[in-house]
């Protein structure tokens, strides 16, 4: 043991010339292609926001001009509206389905397996995929939600290609592309409570409910940290390419988020430089939502 | 198990919990189960006023149609562009996984600092100045600029290799340098036989993500030779509304399913893996 000891504390001081060429050969790689693709365009895109550039002309330096921009376009406060309602309707249901879902599903019984994976499935579905299996779901005449609303004698509304309903039918196919990564996530922390703590719960007389969310839920609140962030990124990010495949942002806009608007403003207006700014508040409007969630999380840890 | 006591153990109970399980998850997979009735209507089954839930004959030939949409040759599109961004990342990532966790040095903790910027970085958000370095290096509509900016996206790999390689016994590395072993033998013949489960679960996510990329593959290759499934697909959509122009939509149904056939038979086979490595996990236990 005190040998091989010796010899690690050997390894680490004999990093020579030839090991260094290994280090070189094992690293630089990834670092040359990480810091092209990664580092580069990020900085780039910070830099670009202080910019003008149609792609084709020269790039004009112009300052904070297109931060100014961002808050005269008439365009971008109904964007930014738009995506926090996909946070709003998104992430919560999300959030709270996919604990739910988890509970009900950590239980060791024959077949289970089989429903999980059921649960898992729209993670092996593409976004392309998905949009052809919901507009059978959402179309207004033959869509079967209108037909089951129908049935109980509500008539359904346009869904995708009404005004006030295409962002919900976003929204709805983006909760359930992401239910399954929180449900394993939720599998995953719930097994990691300990049979004792769930002893104790059964034993205090509360019901079902109740130990729901008054023992397990608290159990797994890094999870919850975990899954809240991601969720967040992904209905800023995800409803994008939802919108993109099934209404082209329509109608009239209705699903534009501000990842979209982004989007729209480099490569439909090749305005690059007031692109990247929207690109950088959309930055900002996650760090600011993030930086709420920690606050609270923090808080909550505080008191108990 | 901590779920037995959660719920009661009487089996009016879990009677009720086995049926609200099967409830939910024909609910949640309905949109999913259609897909695979639809595919097997014929055109006036799939299109009927009310519409039908189950066809009367299993009706193949839209299979046989929808390989005219899904061909061979984007189908090896797809399979390429997964198998390479899979491949090459692999091996940048693992090799500096493993330097940063064997081969001490001193700027090793600012490396992995700079591997995990990508966290913070919501998706898409550097698509357009990432569009632009790829113009510039004059890679658009090539196999280069399809894969390469996506192989650049290491962090997750590196930091995943990195973790399992950490815990790995040093001694084994140790006598393998004694014995006289070089660096490369020493990650080729005694590493990697043994990090299988990382490797494992980095494959299952990336071939997952991979396969279903559809905005990057987009922008960058629209050329017929470029063209990846989903770019194929997605103007079989138009509108969410039931238009289909002129494929209709029982072959829509089956070549969407052709699409996702080799990614879900992969996922349910390797689901094992997928899981571990989502849940943090990342070994084999």
């Amino acid at each position: 043991m005190t040998q091989v000891k010796e010899k690690k504390v050997g390894t680490k001081n004999q990093l020579k010339r030839n090991d260094r060429f290994w280090l070189g050969v094992f690293i630089l790689p990834n670092l040359f292609m990480y810091t092209l693709f990664i580092l580069i365009p990020s900085a780039v895109g910070v830099l670009l926001s202080f910019c003008e550039w149609n792609i084709l002309g020269p790039i004009k330096w112009v300052g904070l001009e297109n931060y100014r921009r961002l808050f005269t376009d008439e365009l971008i406060m109904p964007a930014f509206g738009r995506s926090l309602q996909y946070l709003a309707y998104g992430v919560i249901p999300t959030v709270f389905g996919g604990f739910l879902l988890a509970v009900l599903l950590n239980w060791k019984v024959k077949g289970i397996g089989i429903f999980r994976a059921m649960f898992f499935l729209p993670l092996t579905v593409s976004s392309a995929v998905a949009g052809i299996s919901w507009s059978s779901i959402f179309n207004p005449e033959a869509g079967w939600i209108n037909l089951f609303l129908k049935k109980i004698g509500i008539t359904g509304p346009q869904w995708l290609s009404s005004f006030t309903w295409a962002l919900p039918s976003v929204t709805i196919i983006v909760i359930w592309l992401s239910l399954p990564l929180v449900i394993i996530l939720y599998l995953a922390g719930l097994q990691r409570i300990s049979p004792e703590i769930m002893e104790a719960a059964a034993l205090d007389g509360a019901n079902v409910w109740q130990r729901i969310w008054g023992i397990v839920f608290p159990c797994v609140a890094s999870t919850t940290t975990l899954v809240v962030v991601i969720e967040i990124l992904a209905f800023l990010g995800s409803p994008f390419e939802i919108s993109l495949l099934m209404v082209q942002g329509g109608p009239l806009d209705a699903t534009t988020s501000l990842a979209y608007y982004a989007y729209k403003v480099a490569f439909e207006q090749f305005e690059i430089g007031y692109a990247s700014a929207v690109v950088m508040a959309q930055f900002f409007v996650f760090l600011g939502i993030a930086l709420i969630v920690l606050r609270i999380r923090k808080s909550i840890k505080a008191r108990g | 198990m901590a779920n037995g006591v959660l719920f009661t153990q009487k089996r009016s109970v879990n009677t009720l919990r086995y049926s609200v399980v099967v409830l939910l998850a024909l609910a949640f997979t309905f949109p999913l189960l259609y897909l695979v009735s639809g595919s097997l209507m014929t055109l006036n089954e799939v299109t009927v006023y009310p519409p039908k839930l189950l066809p009367t004959t299993i009706n193949l030939q839209n299979y046989v149609d929808a390989m005219q949409v899904m061909t061979p040759r984007i189908f090896g599109n797809t399979f390429f562009f997964t198998f390479g961004i899979l491949i090459l990342q692999l091996i940048l990532s693992f090799s500096a996984g493993f330097a940063l966790a064997k081969m001490p040095f001193k700027y090793a903790a600012t490396v992995v600092g700079l591997f995990a910027i990508p966290v913070f970085l919501p998706t898409n958000v550097s698509i357009i100045p990432l569009y632009l370095v790829t113009y510039k290096l004059h890679l658009l509509d090539t196999w280069g600029g399809m894969i390469l900016p996506i192989v650049g996206s290491t962090a997750f790999g590196t930091l995943l290799f990195r973790q399992f390689l950490v815990n790995f016994p040093d001694n084994l590395v140790d006598a393998a340098r004694i014995d006289g072993a070089s660096w490369p033998r020493v990650l080729f013949q005694v590493v990697l036989p043994l990090a299988r489960p990382p490797i494992a679960s980095y494959a299952a996510v990336t071939f997952l993500t991979a396969w279903n990329m559809y905005i990057w593959p987009l922008m960058v290759g629209h050329t017929d030779n470029l063209k990846v499934a989903t770019v194929q697909l997605a103007p079989l959509i138009a509108g969410g509304v039931g238009f289909y122009g002129k494929i209709p939509p029982n072959v829509t149904y089956a070549a969407a399913l052709l699409s996702a056939l080799p990614v879900t038979l992969f996922f349910l086979w390797a689901q094992r893996w997928f899981i571990n490595a989502i849940a943090g996990t990342g070994n084999d236990s």
